[in-house]
């Protein structure tokens, strides 16, 4: 089982953890572990497309922002369109698939941020179980789409993005 | 804008009346809201409904556009009547009651802080209209900024008993998700949809036990 896996696993048993009054301890932390399951999900497809080895991988992940991922991730969920510098170098289409991934992403990070931070915010089992089910969903969906031919230069385009959003936007 | 003042000063007369205006609360009878308006007919001015503009609420549908426009006239004109010096009577209370009555059930202003999260989820409420499944209750939006400080828009979708019984958020609940968030994408509102499921009961368990 990967770390991304393993999370989506722990996020789905906290979201249940007490069957009858759930803490807010396990419901926020059932928040925060859907979004980091997914977080490592694209980290490491992203790493392992920089380098191949797993010990520079780990080092290559850490360049990974997630404001950056945030902002990237918004732009592929939008449906608006990509950017003309982006545009220039890809005219394909963007996968329904990854734009429910980074739609998910963006929910997450948001969500993630609340359970986090937001003390006067209460969580519900049923807030809670919709964000794990989001992110099990963006499990799929990526499955679905990474090892699809047609879609490898999208693929390779949103993680690419996740790490280079900004540095792109400023040429 | 006009729109934002016209509700603040609807808002504010609204709060003078109960902290959540409401006459469906249990026990809370004809009479009893009747003393309460005599007790605070302060709200019974021209100030309540200033800064009403029919054009602001172009999106409400005919009949309601109507409607709402009726009740700030009349209300209006009980409120012109009232004296200055002295308390109002009480069948200008009744009727500036009446058309009260009408603006809160139309514009709801106790349930929303601001105007365009009014229209918002005016819209959105008749965008979704036959859309939803029946286990989700209703819906509530918010509107703030995000984790990226851009401007953001909470929806709670309200889930039944039926629906945490049957676990039916895990079942159902991505493409109801995708519905909404599609249906708030097309209201063009500038913010992004972050969609949230939640059942009341387990809110009030939750705020009471935090509560301590």
């Amino acid at each position: 089982m990967s770390l991304a896996t393993d999370l989506l696993e722990q996020a789905q048993h906290l979201a249940r953890r007490e069957p009858r009054r759930p803490k807010q301890a396990s419901l926020r932390r059932s928040v925060s572990s859907a979004y980091y399951a997914l977080f490592h999900l694209l980290l490491d497809e992203a790493s392992k497309r920089v380098v191949s080895d797993a010990i520079l991988r780990g080092l290559a992940s850490r360049a990974f922002t997630h404001g950056e991922m945030y902002k990237a991730a918004k732009c592929f969920a939008s449906g608006g369109g990509l950017p003309s510098h982006i545009t220039a170098a890809f005219t394909g289409t963007i996968p329904a698939e990854i734009k429910q991934v980074a739609d998910a992403f963006v929910s997450l990070q948001q969500a993630r941020h609340d359970a986090d931070y937001n003390v006067l915010k209460s969580f519900t089992r049923q807030e809670a179980l919709g964000h794990v089910t989001l992110a099990q969903r963006a499990f799929s969906d990526w499955d679905a789409v990474k090892g699809r031919a047609a879609d490898k230069t999208a693929v390779e385009l949103f993680l690419a993005s996740l790490l280079l959003w900004e540095r792109w936007g400023k040429r | 804008m006009a729109a934002d003042e016209f509700w603040l000063n609807l808002r504010t007369s609204a709060s003078l009346i109960a902290p959540s205006v409401s006459t469906d609360v249990p026990g809370q009878n004809a009479d009893e809201v009747e003393r309460r308006l005599r007790e605070a007919a302060i709200w019974l001015t021209p100030g309540t409904v200033a800064g009403y503009d029919p054009e602001a609420f172009s999106f409400l549908a005919s009949p309601e556009r109507q409607q709402l426009s009726r009740a700030v006239s009349d209300f209006l004109d009980v409120a012109r009547q009232v004296p200055g010096d002295g308390p109002a009577s009480r069948p200008q209370l009744r009727q500036g009651w009446e058309a009260f009555q009408t603006l809160l059930r139309l514009l709801r202003p106790h349930q929303f802080t601001d105007f365009e999260t009014f229209k918002i989820q005016y819209r959105l409420e008749r965008e979704l209209a036959g859309k939803l499944p029946p286990w989700v209750e209703g819906l509530a939006c918010e509107t703030g900024v995000d984790v990226a400080d851009d401007p953001a828009l909470w929806i709670w979708l309200n889930v039944s008993q039926e629906a945490v019984d049957n676990d039916l958020v895990i079942k159902e609940g991505p493409r109801v998700h995708d519905e909404v968030v599609r249906a708030a994408r097309r209201l063009h509102t500038g913010r992004w949809p972050f969609v949230r499921f939640r059942s009341l009961a387990e809110l009030a368990a939750a705020e009471k036990g935090r509560r301590g």
